[in-house]
């Protein structure tokens, strides 16, 4: 596999050429975020189902009959005010794919009539996720972290619900013309012969920018406790972090990762927190740690994920603190320091298993605008790190005291319980 | 001057200490002689990575009444401490420890047929590997010390489960349409089963199940032939059979005479209609067509039921479950109504739908269908730990080298195959009806 990545005025292309792999896979990423409202919030939403709603003379039916015959896909998605296109198909039928894909860039439908079918789509799963209680406690994690103008800042499912009839097709052709004026961030897994054609395709599809200034409103540390009752919810689903006044640029950005995975690596049983709280201890299922909501110029966060039963949310909680009490007071050890340098290592090797991973892994330091380089040397300084450093910046970052709860589920049962233990804490 | 010696020129597949039973699209399959246990190897060049995965050929299905979820329960066990770690005094044993030794990819799962569990490293770990992977085929440590908390782990596991509608909705509904069955219980197994587990009940299964005659391991990835078998056998060669035979049910299922319906009333903003209707084990035609016939009803916004409600408001979302099983299984599509919509009005829309679909409805829908589901393939093969894991499904079946034979398969299936199969799997007696109302 042969890694490049092209700046150029209007785009910027970052490609994994394979051999004979017979399939293409393509990520986007367009930074459309100025400054978040319910109305923004609402209009990324519905603009992912009206954007694959018919462009040039095709309707909505006839256009995915055609990407659908060749067996290929065009998914669109908006995360924290960034639009990412997917695509994907096999080899032989890409160039097709890239000539829907620029009418769907150039020539949107957008009608009155697949805007009416798509607002009825998003009303029925904003009424879903009223009780997706996972998200809802995240998502008050982070509106305590963030100003309602930041584009980590989630307006809540009934102020959405309010929103949604009241979306135009003007609104959603001004987000879409962000979407084609804004930066390109595009990355490619395909066969040399396929990786130049796209960068073909892109120099006709992409040429304006527009780049527009991005609110950012990060707030200091401010510790609380929210609590949401759903009492569909058998477990109370809980986010529990703080926000951090760094960047990805930061230098102690590095070893905060370090210090984190030690405490909570995501995924594999290999923190603390899975070997003790779960292991040891049999509280829950899962219970990770990691930084969020980091970017080269935007501060981000640290969350743990867990959930708890009702009965057993306060020593679930007391364990959890417990735990991170005993990072931030003795730090790390040097054993794992040694121990996590070979973890985290082996992870970043074991991305070359499959080239769409490759592809995932560089698109993600691509759209933070890295260099190959970059990217290679930040990946290795995670072996270079110390455990002074390490150490420092537990104490500097990681204070328990600093941290908030979010629970979302049957918390009625719990409250009393929990806000004492918080008194108590 | 004396003759050269005559060489017979050996074949490659030819590993001293195995028989080499069948190669096919790249993948080979071995018998290690000394104690049956069966080897694939598919080897996958320049990434230094290697995913093993040792199947076991025990799921629910090998459960007796009383002892749901045992399956499951010893795969959680199987990552505790071996008589090999006590021996070496090792403080944090079990094979956790590799993750924190490598860094690996580690994990296992318990489904209906099988348990498998999976390593995936750098290739330079594979005698490690191996060694933690044979010490708990038969060392693992079952006692009341290590059984107690992880009890609790999989009690959480449960309550998280069954917190999610459509998981609680499938266990009623898997509980209905089969009587005798082991298919009849969710994997998990059920609360008051999972808490009265012992040590020696667990003991028993794993003693019966956990043997080399009764286990597949793959070794996929960059690694070549030689060093992967004799790896293999260096580590479980010596490994001994019990003499007692596999305990194996043998049960049919009687038939099934009208619709069944069960429903679940809770408090919840959500309602849901739920349609399950049984079709053949993985590994057969019939299964690849009702996979086809599954993506035609619901698989994106051009699908025939995903059109007539989703499209129309009366429905939030569509999804399905259709699981890769040995046996006869049922395969469920759950509807998540919108606000003002009923559960009658959804069962009477999908009712009539299904039952006036006709060929020319849907052969262009099917060509396409077929289309995706064939990229699907591809993307779906691109890891090591993802060939693992399909292999590990049609090896559960019965017949790994399915696994080779889905394009094909997938070719031949025709719009009155799947109008066929439309008629057959929404017969009333073929069907079980569940609906979660919330309160």
């Amino acid at each position: 596999m042969k890694l490049e990545i092209t700046p150029t005025e209007y785009f910027s292309l970052a490609s994994v050429t394979t051999k004979n792999t017979g399939i293409v896979k393509i990520l986007i990423t367009i930074d459309t975020h100025t400054q978040r409202t319910v109305t923004t919030q609402t209009v990324e939403s519905l603009y992912c189902d009206l954007l694959l709603s018919g462009a040039g003379s095709y309707t909505r039916e006839e256009f995915l009959n055609e990407v659908n015959m060749l067996g290929a896909s065009i998914e669109v998605g908006v995360n924290d005010g960034k639009t990412t296109f997917v695509l994907r198909s096999t080899a032989t039928k890409c160039k097709k794919l890239l000539e829907l894909f620029g009418l769907l860039i150039n020539e949107p439908e957008f009608s009155t009539k697949e805007l009416k079918r798509v607002k009825s789509t998003e009303l029925n799963q904003l009424h879903q996720a009223k009780e997706n209680s996972k998200e809802i406690a995240l998502d008050e994690l982070k509106n305590g972290f963030y100003g309602s103008s930041d584009r980590k800042y989630s307006y809540s499912i009934d102020e959405q619900m309010a929103e949604v009839p009241k979306a135009t097709v003007s609104s959603i052709k001004k987000h879409h013309q962000a979407t084609i004026t804004g930066r390109w961030t595009c990355s490619i897994a395909a066969d040399q012969a396929i990786v130049t054609l796209f960068a073909k395709e892109l120099k006709k599809l992409k040429r304006t920018i527009v780049v527009s200034d991005a609110i950012h409103q990060p707030k200091p540390p401010k510790p609380s406790l929210s609590l949401e009752n759903i009492p569909s919810r058998q477990n109370i689903d809980l986010s529990i972090g703080v926000p951090l006044p760094i960047t990805r640029a930061h230098p102690d950005f590095i070893p905060l990762t370090f210090a984190v995975a030690v405490l909570g690596k995501w995924g594999g049983f290999a923190g603390r927190l899975m070997s003790t709280v779960r292991e040891k201890e049999g509280l829950t299922y899962g219970i990770y740690g990691q930084l969020e909501g980091f970017q080269s110029e935007e501060q981000g966060y640290f969350r743990i994920m867990t959930f708890f039963s009702p009965e057993k949310t306060v020593q679930g909680l007391t364990s959890t603190f417990r735990e991170i009490k005993k990072l931030y007071d003795s730090g790390v050890t040097q054993n794992e320091v040694d121990s996590f340098k070979t973890i985290l290592t082996t992870q970043q090797s074991l991305v070359n298993d499959s080239f769409t991973r490759v592809l995932s892994d560089l698109h993600g330091y691509h759209c933070e605008n890295f260099t190959i380089e970059e990217m290679e040397e930040l990946k290795s300084s995670l072996g270079n790190v110390t455990r002074a450093d390490i150490n420092r910046v537990i104490k500097t970052y990681l204070n328990p005291s600093q941290m908030s709860i979010s629970g979302a589920g049957p918390t009625d049962k719990i409250q009393t319980a929990v806000k004492k233990w918080m008194a108590g804490k | 001057m004396s003759k050269p010696a005559t060489k017979k020129k050996s074949s490659s597949t030819s590993i001293p200490g195995y028989t080499h039973i069948q190669s096919t699209s790249g993948v080979e399959e071995y018998v290690l002689k000394t104690n049956g246990l069966r080897v694939l190897y598919h080897y996958r060049p320049n990434t230094e990575v290697v995913t093993t995965n040792i199947t076991y050929l025990v799921g629910a299905v090998d459960e007796t009444i009383g002892e749901s979820g045992i399956a499951h329960m010893l795969e959680h066990m199987l990552f505790k401490p071996t008589q090999a770690d006590k021996k070496a005094n090792i403080k944090d044993g079990g094979a956790m420890k590799f993750e924190r030794e490598v860094g690996c990819i580690l994990n296992a799962n318990t489904w209906k047929d099988r348990t498998t569990y999976f390593f995936c490293y750098p290739t330079k770990y594979l005698q490690r590997a191996l060694e933690i992977e044979a010490e708990r085929m038969t060392g693992i440590i079952l006692n009341e010390k290590e059984l107690s908390p992880e009890q609790n782990n999989v009690l959480s596991e449960f309550d998280m489960y069954n917190g999610d509608p459509y998981f609680a909705l499938s266990v009623e509904m898997v509980s209905s349409a089969f009587i005798s069955h082991p298919y009849g219980h969710e994997t998990i197994g059920y609360r008051a089963d999972i808490e009265d587990y012992t040590p020696e009940r667990l003991q028993r299964f794993y003693t019966n199940y956990y043997r080399p005659d009764n286990a597949v391991m793959m070794v996929i990835g960059d690694v070549d032939r030689k060093t992967a078998l004799e790896s293999v056998k260096k580590q479980f060669g010596a490994i001994k059979n019990p003499t007692t035979a596999i305990p194996r049910h043998h049960i049919r299922e009687p038939n099934q005479e009208g619709i069944r319906r069960v429903a679940i009333e809770r408090p919840s903003t959500t309602n849901i209609f739920s349609l399950g209707f049984k079709h053949a084990g993985l590994g057969t035609t019939d299964w690849l067509t009702t996979s086809v016939m599954l993506n035609v009803l619901t698989s994106g916004p051009e699908s025939i039921l995903e059109k007539l409600l989703v499209d129309t408001g009366k429905v939030a979302h569509i999804q399905t479950s259709q699981e890769p099983t040995k046996d006869t299984n049922l395969a469920v599509i759950h509807f998540t109504l919108a606000a003002k919509t009923t559960h009658e009005e959804i069962e009477q829309s999908v009712r009539t739908a299904i039952d006036t679909i006709t060929a020319s409805d849907i052969t262009t829908l099917i060509k396409k269908v077929k289309a995706n589901m064939l990229t699907d393939e591809l993307f779906s093969r691109t890891s090591s730990m993802q060939i693992a894991q399909e292999l590990t499904e049609y090896t559960a079946s019965g017949d790994w080298t399915q696994y080779a034979k889905t394009t094909e398969l997938l070719k031949t299936i025709t719009p009155k195959m799947v109008i066929d199969c439309l008629k057959t799997s929404f017969v009333p007696s073929n069907l079980t009806i569940g609906t979660f109302i919330g309160k």
